[in-house]
């Protein structure tokens, strides 16, 4: 639900009056859960209006994490299509400067809809990385990152996946993440994120940081379980457990990792 | 900006003060905040900066946010419609003036209005004759997120 411009109580009863029933996620702000509904939420005029927009629950949870102020100056990292940057916007009020940036064009049409749709004032979308478009330094960065996915949404996941292309992914990750600590303040906040369920592209990378001395997992509460210290045999940080995993038959969301730390 | 002030006259609008800096982006007009304005440091590589006025596709777009805008002022000509030509003008379709339920001021062939679904803006329109029947003529409509999505996809 779009805060800039609807409240709960306003969009519950507009829904309502025409036959969806919907439900509040009790770990989500402005999340609700659609249990069931006579049309296409994503063709109505809540929808067009900018007042709702459709999002799994579990990568709501990663804006719920980094908690975006008004006034911040927030990056958005590989943000299109835009369900997250809109979210931020919501929780800064509109007011503060909230950086998107993609590398794909073609996905940054999909981000620019969406902040039309949803009235977003304080974002500047950029194409790029954000390595060398050198935007300076942020009070908060996000990256969600591109990563294997998970069988929850791609039916067909074990057949397209293979042990090379996560092993690629999670070296693309850690350049990804690097660049997000140096767009990062001192003290800043850095949430990662992943639709992946692959150890080695969230906790081993994780470990990673951890032992490159760059940063300070912050504990994490809510749903999910606490991320793996052991893969494979090998032992990793016991800091580990203050990320979150979400196990899709635990949690009824899509497969997902959430991380946050603050940079030292 | 001659478009945009050539549109705000069309749908009744004056004195329509623009506070911030505008800023064109390709085919697009946005108005930045002086805070977001410092903010840009690769221009050449921006695709969208603060609020977004309009686009121009062949002919000049106010966007959703400045029709809505544009909505809450009295003077703004708007025409609201019922449920079912609501539905009907954001999939494209035009309005038959039988449908228009309330209008301000009054209607005037030639005139463009906001089409409004009790207080939210869906788009606008110009009234035009049509084989002696007056039509609301759909020129743009909150549809268009939806088909700009599809004409990608394909």
């Amino acid at each position: 639900m779009n805060t800039l411009l609807t409240t709960h109580k306003s969009i519950q009863e507009r829904l309502s009056d025409r036959g969806a029933k919907l439900s509040k996620i009790p770990w989500l702000k402005d999340g609700f859960a659609v249990d069931a509904t006579p049309f296409s939420l994503g063709a109505s005029f809540e929808y067009l209006l900018g007042l709702i927009s459709i999002q799994e629950a579990a990568a709501q949870f990663a804006v719920e994490t980094l908690e975006p102020q008004p006034g911040d100056k927030v990056l958005d990292m590989c943000a299109a299509p835009g369900g997250k940057t809109t979210q931020i916007a919501a929780w800064m009020k509109n007011k503060g400067i909230l950086v998107a940036i993609d590398e794909s064009r073609e996905r940054l049409y999909a981000l620019e809809n969406n902040l039309e749709r949803c009235c977003v004032e304080c974002c500047l979308a950029y194409r790029g990385d954000a390595n060398e478009l050198g935007l300076g330094s942020f009070d908060r960065v996000i990256l969600d990152a591109p990563c294997s996915g998970n069988y929850v949404t791609d039916l067909n996941w074990f057949k397209k996946r293979t042990l090379k292309n996560v092993i690629d992914n999670s070296e693309r990750q850690k350049r990804l993440l690097l660049s997000a600590i140096r767009n990062l303040k001192h003290g800043g906040t850095l949430i990662y994120t992943t639709c992946s369920l692959e150890p080695e592209e969230n906790e081993v990378n994780v470990d990673w940081l951890i032992n490159e001395n760059l940063v300070e997992i912050k504990p994490l509460t809510g749903p999910g379980s606490p991320g793996l210290t052991e893969v494979d045999g090998k032992r990793l940080s016991q800091e580990l457990e203050k990320t979150r995993r979400f196990w899709p038959d635990e949690t009824g969301t899509q497969g997902f990792y959430v991380m946050k730390a603050i940079r030292i | 900006m001659k478009q945009l002030e050539g549109f705000l006259k069309s749908i009744g609008v004056e004195n329509f003060i623009i506070e911030n800096t505008l800023v064109r982006i390709n085919n697009k007009r946005f108005t930045v905040s002086s805070e977001l304005q410092n903010a840009i440091l690769r221009k050449d590589r921006l695709v969208y900066a603060g609020r977004l006025v309009g686009r121009t596709r062949n002919i000049w777009e106010p966007s959703s946010i400045l029709l809505r805008e544009l909505s809450k002022l009295p003077t703004t000509h708007k025409a609201w419609v019922d449920n079912a030509a609501a539905w009907l003008f954001v999939c494209g379709r035009d309005v038959f003036v039988e449908r228009i339920n309330r209008i301000n001021p009054q209607l005037t062939e030639g005139m463009n209005y906001l089409v409004m679904m009790e207080e939210e803006c869906l788009g606008y329109g110009r009234l035009q004759s049509f084989n002696e029947k007056l039509i609301l003529i759909n020129l743009f409509d909150l549809g268009d997120f939806l088909r700009r999505e599809k004409w990608r996809e394909e």
